[in-house]
């Protein structure tokens, strides 16, 4: 099978570790996968915004970026869940939910389609694992990470409190109302907190980027480190 | 309350009542409470998902044909003795009201708890041309003393604390102060029963609208609307054109979600199906009217998207699981309708000029639609809202701006690329982009030395 | 009695005490003892009684309190009992619920203004659903009224008082 690589624009800049555990899984399977340089961005946060045309135009670029493979695989449900659940709502082509139904999110393809609940992975830490929305609500992703999470050796896996609490992100609403994405990430963190958890995980270093961000801010110790990476370290 | 309470000032609203520490712990203590309530009667009914789908089907079926099933209604209720009135709007509905009421010199009003009558003002409108209305509902009522708006759609003054009601009876009602819950509800009940008792008309809402029987049903815990539409000679009734069903049977559908969606019931004590005025019975109203309420809901039958929040059953069940409503109270929303259904109808029935900040206030975690008894998209649809907004050039310029600069680069890797360049350059001499608006609480993430698709092509790759 | 029947008559039971009412059994002898010591529970000196058959009105007729009102001229009239004594025309297993169709005999206003409603019910009015009472009534009623439990409200910090407009107290007396 063809398998191409979809690195959110976030990650590629600012958490390229993320990428490179994701190859490394993929690779553990024997998995060959393709990067296609020309990606840039699946279009959400002008999605999100409103900025529809915009949108579209990222969308249809990136179809034809990866119009040649079986799947294409991203360490992001937020991203997966724009192209399979959204680019339908934006593009209108014939065909479309065909085309994004190759789409997955990591845990899933590993789960769903390479049919594996394990990695072989090691992580002697106390974790905490935080059901990003997009994933959990528009890809139904709930079960996959935490099954690949219980298999990790020596790892203490946590349940937060009100873990399908939203974290407060929300895209450009995390800047466009800051006090009250502030004041959901607070609720998030006293959760985690709560736990007594070393790390906190998730599918989604979006998630993450805000609830790090919040407890740098705020003297949390608590580390943020995403899934991938988590399931990389064999 | 009345300049700021509008979606316009939703911000300085929200950042108000963030700072009122004490009243967000009231309001999130009575939320948490019905949530974890409602978990628990929820996961008696094994088919809850089943029935959800359920209701949703009826709702579509209902407001697909919507207009196939009011004639069914009107030909029946007027068949039974009720008189069936439309109103396009606010004002044609208010005066309809009035009219009714000079009809018979009426004097005095008792109000059972109707949202589509805050919609229109209408205890406002009646009592500046001289007629006493009093709001019935324990809840309604204390607001009505306060002279505040309701912040939830079935729990008006959850925002008050026993305290504040005992202090709200005391100063308005000259009795002695009391915050013990059991003795403020008996004050109320004295003073209300006076009012049932020598009302000329009553004025409820409607639950639901059955075509196939001409029924109203109104469903309730107190027993005040029971009340409000038996004793008094007159019953008006006011109901959005929405609430329309098909058939009797449906309603057991709605009966098992609503109650647990809305107050986390199994079922509310007094449900009343009104299908007549007096004809064999002793005790009740010689005339009963209803009003059907456009207000701008024709115009979003018009749109698909918008359709679809018709189907509202107005358990309020979105807000109370609304992480943004949880922090910012209904007060802020500046609408009747609060939270995450609110900011749509608000969008739909006021405009996107007048409540443009509401389809924004949303992380759109969803969980609005996951807790929707009719599975709404309310998420989804908030995101069209952005997008009609966008559309209608009601974004600001600079924002339009930043997107076209940030295609500009998504849409070309050698530009994206370059932009990631200057990043890290600006990074290299010290100058480090900050969005105040996220730094000011929050860390801001670092850009790696390397970029993804760098380390690709030099270590990966191969 | 069936053993369907009393499977729903337990079911009944069980969600009308859950909902906060009195469930009594009696066998018809022991109608007017019951109510007697009921009536003595709740300080009811003045009451409303519904037109029942003749039997039961003849029971009925020998409560032991000041004063019986079978006919209301007014809702004021209903307004000044402490309990009203009424019959109804289904029990609903499921939930607990009485069903009451308002017609000629019954005034809705003796169900919501005393502060104690007793009803009077048989075994044969259990059904084990509210569909199954639709599909059974003539769909040509003036108005249904359903009761599930006391007036209750949770306006007030979600704390639950009962009574607030209707009854304070709702028995069930099943025949």
């Amino acid at each position: 099978m063809k398998v191409a690589l979809f690195i959110p624009c976030y990650i590629d800049q600012l958490f390229p570790e993320v990428g490179v555990a994701t190859v490394k899984i993929l690779r553990r399977f024997d998995v060959k996968i393709d990067y296609p340089l020309e990606q840039t961005c699946c279009g959400q946060p002008a999605f999100n915004t409103g900025y529809w045309l915009e949108a579209k135009t990222l969308a249809e670029k990136f179809l034809k970026i990866f119009s040649n493979y079986d799947y294409i695989v991203s360490p992001s449900g937020s991203c997966t869940s724009m192209v399979r659940i959204f680019y339908p709502e934006i593009l209108k082509n014939k065909n479309i939910e065909e085309i994004t139904a190759k789409f997955f999110e990591l845990t899933e393809f590993l789960t769903k389609v390479l049919q594996v609940d394990s990695t072989g992975a090691e992580f002697n830490h106390s974790v905490a694992y935080h059901d990003s929305c997009h994933a959990l609500r528009e890809l139904g992703i709930k079960e996959s990470p935490r099954t690949l999470l219980k298999n990790v050796k020596k790892i203490k896996l946590l349940e937060i409190e009100e873990s399908d609490r939203c974290c407060g992100f929300g895209g450009t609403f995390a800047v466009k109302f800051p006090e009250i994405s502030t004041e959901m990430a607070k609720s998030k963190v006293d959760n985690i907190i709560k736990t007594g958890a070393e790390f906190v995980t998730s599918t989604d270093s979006s998630c993450l980027m805000h609830i790090g961000g919040y407890m740098s801010k705020n003297g949390v110790k608590v580390k943020t480190i995403h899934i991938a990476q988590i399931l990389a370290n064999f | 309350m009345k300049e700021t309470y509008t979606p316009l000032k939703f911000k300085e609203n929200a950042l108000r009542f963030i700072q009122d520490e004490k009243r967000r712990a009231n309001l999130n203590k009575a939320i948490y409470h019905t949530l974890s309530k409602r978990t628990e009667v929820v996961s008696e009914l094994p088919d809850w998902e089943i029935l959800r789908q359920r209701a949703h089907d009826i709702r579509k079926e209902a407001i697909e044909n919507i207009w196939h099933y009011i004639e069914i209604f009107e030909k029946k209720a007027s068949e039974n003795g009720i008189k069936v009135i439309y109103a396009s709007d606010a004002i044609e509905a208010r005066n309809q009201v009035l009219e009714i009421a000079k009809r018979i010199n009426a004097k005095l009003c008792v109000k059972s708890k109707s949202m589509v009558s805050e919609e229109i003002g209408l205890r406002e409108f009646l009592e500046e041309n001289g007629i006493e209305t009093v709001e019935t509902d324990l809840g309604e009522f204390i607001v009505q003393l306060a002279g505040e708006m309701p912040s939830h759609i079935t729990a008006p003054a959850m925002h008050k604390s026993r305290d504040e009601i005992g202090k709200l009876f005391n100063e308005k009602l000259g009795v002695e102060f009391t915050s013990v819950p059991e003795e403020l509800t008996k004050i109320a009940r004295g003073f209300l029963r006076d009012k049932f008792l020598n009302a000329d008309i009553g004025i409820s809402g409607a639950n639901f609208l059955v075509a196939e029987t001409g029924s109203i049903v109104i469903v309730e815990n107190e027993g005040n609307a029971g009340l409000s539409t038996t004793l008094p000679k007159i019953h008006i009734a006011i109901a959005g054109i929405e609430k329309i069903i098909p058939r009797l049977s449906d309603l057991t559908v709605f009966f098992k979600v609503l109650g647990r969606s809305a107050t986390a019931q199994r079922f509310t004590s007094y449900v009343s199906i009104i299908n007549s005025p007096r004809r064999k019975k002793p005790d009740s109203p010689e005339e009963i009217y209803l009003i059907l309420l456009d207000n701008g809901r024709s115009q979003m039958l018009k749109s698909e998207k918008l359709k679809e929040a018709l189907y509202c059953i107005k358990c309020g069940a979105c807000m109370l699981a609304c992480p943004v409503y949880q922090t910012v109270g209904g007060h802020s929303y500046g609408w009747v309708y609060p939270g995450p259904i609110g900011s749509i109808l608000a969008s739909a029935q006021l405009g996107l000029e007048k409540a443009t900040p509401l389809p924004f206030a949303s992380s759109l975690c969803g969980k609005c639609h996951e807790i929707c008894p009719v599975k709404i998209e309310i998420h989804h649809t908030l995101v069209w809202l952005r997008h009609q907004a966008v559309e209608l050039k009601k974004t600001s310029r600079m924002e339009k701006l930043l997107f076209k600069l940030w295609l500009s680069a998504m849409k070309d890797a050698r530009i994206y690329k370059a932009g990631a360049k200057l990043l890290r350059f600006l990074k290299k001499i010290g100058i480090k982009p900050s969005l105040k608006a996220w730094s000011r609480t929050r860390e801001f993430p670092q850009i790696a030395e390397k970029s993804f698709r760098e380390i690709w092509e030099k270590e990966l790759k191969n | 009695m069936g053993e369907r029947t009393e499977k729903l008559i337990e079911r009944f039971k069980l969600e009308f005490e859950r909902v906060g009412g009195v469930f009594i059994r009696v066998k018809k002898d022991q109608i007017l003892p019951i109510l007697n010591q009921t009536l003595k529970v709740e300080n009811a000196d003045k009451i409303f009684v519904e037109k029942f058959d003749d039997e039961l009105s003849n029971i009925l007729k020998q409560l032991n309190v000041k004063q019986i009102i079978t006919q209301a001229h007014s809702e004021k009239q209903l307004a000044k009992v402490d309990a009203s004594v009424t019959g109804c025309d289904y029990l609903i297993a499921e939930t607990g619920t009485i069903v009451f169709i308002h017609d000629e005999k019954r005034f809705k206003s003796s169900i919501l203004l005393p502060r104690v409603h007793i009803v009077i019910a048989r075994s044969e009015q259990v059904y084990e659903s509210l569909e199954h009472v639709f599909e059974k009534i003539d769909k040509k009623f003036d108005s249904i009224f359903l009761v599930t439990g006391p007036s209750r409200t949770a306006d007030i910090e979600k704390v639950i008082v009962k009574g607030v407009h209707g009854p304070q107290m709702v028995y069930l007396i099943l025949i």
